[in-house]
């Protein structure tokens, strides 16, 4: 998958979680902004997972993996 | 705030009276046989989380079988994730000043969660070889006076309801395999004494500290409780199950599962209890939805 292909679909699902149904960018604050909360993180590690096909370490996360869609891409697709 | 009201103060006297004559060695509590044979029924299978989807429809007796083998092990790793942060808190609590009167009972919260993760541990290690790993995260941040307390109080409760329902199920059920049941019914014996706590002592903290909160505070506690049933929920749907029992695409499955009607029907089915509690006490203002 192409980054490009990535980041839509990182989008896309961020989009289909948020509540508050704003326009999702690559640089887009997702927790800061409550984008999504800390309870959907969960879900949001089990969607990379799937998407890069390798399990994730929650134990081992550093703060800000998940700040937004182009912090994502880098910690978790960036080869 | 420090006083509490006298029918918590009976109740922590009561049980603390009686976790002392129900207290066990975690080691000696339980055979554990040198070698297991999956080709048993670990969860009863009308609580396997996949029951009622077309996908378990199509499995074998066989193959649901070994399926009930892994979602017992995922909802011993839950119960895990969950009780190590349940650990800390109640450590964290104990003989602060608002605390102190219920400090006797915290001693025995404390050293039955443990014992609980050691059961836990247990199986998984010894027969599955590994725990399914915690996906949870917290951010850190700030709390209205009470309100870290209440949240903290809650989610226990919500997490222990939950697990409640299937303790006590499964610890009847003649048919899951004598690990699994001894398992359900420890932990049943215990956690019906936390529930009963918990829910004294979460409804005396939201009494104490809920009318001084804003609406927007308060709205926010709510809100907060309703993601927290909802993550919870999603907890016993794990790909990695599904994946270890050789299904194919795990997490196509979990989200089919996830909304299918008789899935849904079930989380209802067991949250009942839980909702009117927190109902009636106005902790929700409305039903949470559970998709
Ligand atoms: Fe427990
Ligand atoms: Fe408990």
């Amino acid at each position: 998958m192409s980054e490009q292909d990535v980041k839509k679909q990182l989008r896309d699902w961020v989009a289909s979680k948020s509540k508050a149904g704003k326009p999702v960018n690559d640089d887009t604050p997702l927790m800061e902004q409550r984008v999504i909360t800390s309870m959907q993180v969960m879900d949001l590690i089990l969607f990379i997972e799937k998407l890069s096909g390798r399990p994730v370490d929650a134990g081992k996360l550093k703060k800000g993996v998940f700040r937004d869609v182009n912090t994502i891409y880098e910690n978790f697709f960036h080869a | 705030m420090n006083a509490i009201p006298p029918d918590l103060r009976d109740t922590v006297k009561k049980l603390h009276d009686v976790s002392i004559g129900d207290f066990r060695n975690p080691y000696a509590a339980i055979d554990w046989p040198e070698k297991m044979d999956r080709a048993q029924w670990f969860t009863s299978p009308r609580f396997i989380s996949l029951n009622g989807t077309p996908a378990y429809e199509a499995l074998t007796e066989e193959k649901r079988k070994e399926l009930s083998f892994f979602e017992a092990v995922n909802f011993y790793s839950l119960n895990i994730h969950g009780e190590r942060p349940l650990c800390k808190g109640i450590a964290e609590r104990l003989y602060r000043p608002e605390h102190r009167d219920v400090s006797p009972y915290l001693h025995h919260f404390l050293a039955e969660e443990n014992n609980h993760m050691i059961y836990f541990a247990t199986f998984c290690e010894k027969y599955a070889g590994k725990i399914y790993p915690d996906r949870h995260l917290a951010f850190p941040r700030d709390f209205a006076d009470g309100e870290e307390d209440f949240l903290f109080f809650a989610h226990t409760l919500i997490f222990e309801e939950i697990v409640e329902f299937y303790n006590v199920k499964m610890s009847k059920d003649p048919a899951l395999e004598p690990t699994a049941r001894a398992i359900n019914l420890l932990h049943h014996r215990d956690e019906a004494r936390h529930l009963v706590f918990g829910r004294k002592l979460t409804k005396h903290l939201f009494q104490a500290h809920a009318p001084q909160w804003t609406q927007e505070v308060l709205a926010g506690v709510r809100e907060n409780l309703s993601n927290f049933i909802l993550s919870t929920w999603r907890e016993y749907y794990n790909p990695d199950v599904y994946r270890d029992a050789g299904l194919p695409s795990p997490h196509d499955l979990r989200e089919e599962a996830w909304n299918d009607p008789a899935c849904v029907a079930h989380r209802r089915e067991v949250s009942a209890g839980l909702f009117k509690y927190l109902l009636e006490n106005k902790m929700l203002e409305k039903e949470p939805p559970l998709q």
